[in-house]
């Protein structure tokens, strides 16, 4: 009888135990597979920073359309890297090659999705300046 | 004493007297009659002693009227028609003055409106020269204040460049910003019609809104941006439109944006 009672006070306690054992477990591979995509991200950002840095060179030497090309897929990269600023400025950039290629509804259009997206950052105020000047003086 | 000269003068002059008469009596013979008689003076009859004088008359008088006559003016209208004959050709000189009064006017019409046009033109003149003043003292104004602008970009790029890094890269977009380089690059690429020039200043836009849009905390990003600037040198081609003669403000800007770029390239 003694014995029983043992086992049953012992039997919560091996299963508070385990599962306990299971779930600090099962936390530490969330925090894993965490840090696995944030670290994926992060890697794809560096990529993505590497082809930021190409688009800008190719801005500078107005070859527009093959800068598009380039700066397409890095909003998703930097948006997945939760680096808004610089999502910010791709689509920033995006807008300005529009412009620069005659295309000022286009342009318009990103200009205002960076002001609408990313407020308070560094590319909204330029893009807001952008925009002002593309409509013209307010009549 | 006056009376002993008196005597003396009178028989002087008896002695000449006799002398003189006896001296004549002895050179001048004696002269033969004349050859017509004297005339009996009281015996002539009325009309032989008054007809030379009449005669005499008659002919001093046609003398003067033909004098009067050759030096008087001949009557006006002396020779013209009399009568109803004369009144045509007062009527034609009458029309002809009311024809020249009527030219007379018109050209006097014509010489006020030609006056006023030309005063009218005068005072456009003056007006636009006025404003042309005005006009250049704005212009100059605004040359000053670049100027001023431009010496004070000149001690904040040389200030960036002092300080390299985070702090250079700071005042220069600070820099930037203060001299609108990027609305005004704006404002005047629309004015451009080299397409040159126009490349150019897309060019150093863009490297402005990169400046802009730099994190000056990444010293990675920083070194790629200043490797851009140096890899893409416009200094060659800014100078070029510069002798080109570009505008004013087109040289301002291009100046100016050189220098942030320059800094740019010293505080990297």
């Amino acid at each position: 009888m003694r014995v029983d009672i043992i086992w049953l006070l012992l039997a919560p306690v091996a299963i508070a135990a385990a599962g306990c054992s299971m779930s600090s477990r099962s936390a530490a591979l969330e925090d894993a597979r965490v840090h696995e995509v944030r670290a994926a991200a992060a890697q794809e950002a560096a990529v993505a920073e590497g082809a930021f840095d190409e688009a800008m060179m190719l801005v500078a030497e107005r070859r527009y359309t093959e800068a598009v090309k380039r700066l397409s897929p890095l909003t998703a990269a930097f948006e997945a890297a939760e680096d808004r600023i610089r999502a910010a400025r791709v689509t920033f950039w995006m807008a300005y090659c529009q412009e620069k290629q005659g295309r000022q509804a286009e342009a318009i259009a990103l200009y205002e999705r960076v002001q609408r997206t990313y407020p308070q950052t560094p590319a909204c105020r330029l893009a807001a300046a952008r925009v002002a000047n593309l409509q013209g003086p307010p009549k | 004493m006056s009376q002993m000269n008196g005597q003396n003068n009178e028989r002087m002059e008896q002695l000449l007297r006799r002398w003189g008469a006896e001296e004549a009596v002895s050179q001048w013979p004696a002269t033969p009659a004349p050859l017509l008689p004297p005339l009996p003076v009281g015996r002539l009859s009325w009309p032989a002693r008054w007809l030379p004088t009449a005669a005499a008359f008659v002919f001093m008088v046609t003398g003067v009227w033909l004098y009067i006559a050759s030096t008087s003016p001949a009557p006006v209208g002396s020779n013209a028609p009399h009568g109803q004959a004369q009144a045509p050709d007062g009527r034609e000189q009458l029309d002809r003055a009311l024809a020249d009064l009527a030219e007379t006017q018109r050209l006097l019409e014509t010489w006020k409106q030609a006056f006023a046009a030309e005063a009218t033109r005068l005072r456009q003149a003056a007006e636009s020269a006025l404003a042309a003043r005005q006009d250049v003292e704005k212009k100059l104004a605004a040359i000053e204040a670049r100027q001023a602008a431009t010496v004070g970009l000149i001690q904040q790029v040389h200030l960036a460049a002092a300080t390299p890094g985070e702090k250079g890269i700071l005042t220069l977009q600070a820099a930037a910003r203060e001299n609108h380089l990027l609305s005004r690059g704006a404002e005047l690429r629309d004015r451009l019609a080299n397409q040159a020039v126009r490349r150019l200043f897309d060019t150093q836009e863009t490297f402005l809104s990169q400046l802009d849009l730099l994190d000056p905390g990444n010293r990675n990003e920083l070194e790629t941006f200043a490797d851009r600037v140096r890899s893409l040198d416009l200094g060659p081609q800014i100078d070029e439109a510069i002798r080109g003669g570009a505008d004013p403000g087109v040289t301002q800007w291009l100046i100016e944006t050189q220098l942030i770029l320059s800094g740019v390239r010293r505080a990297s």
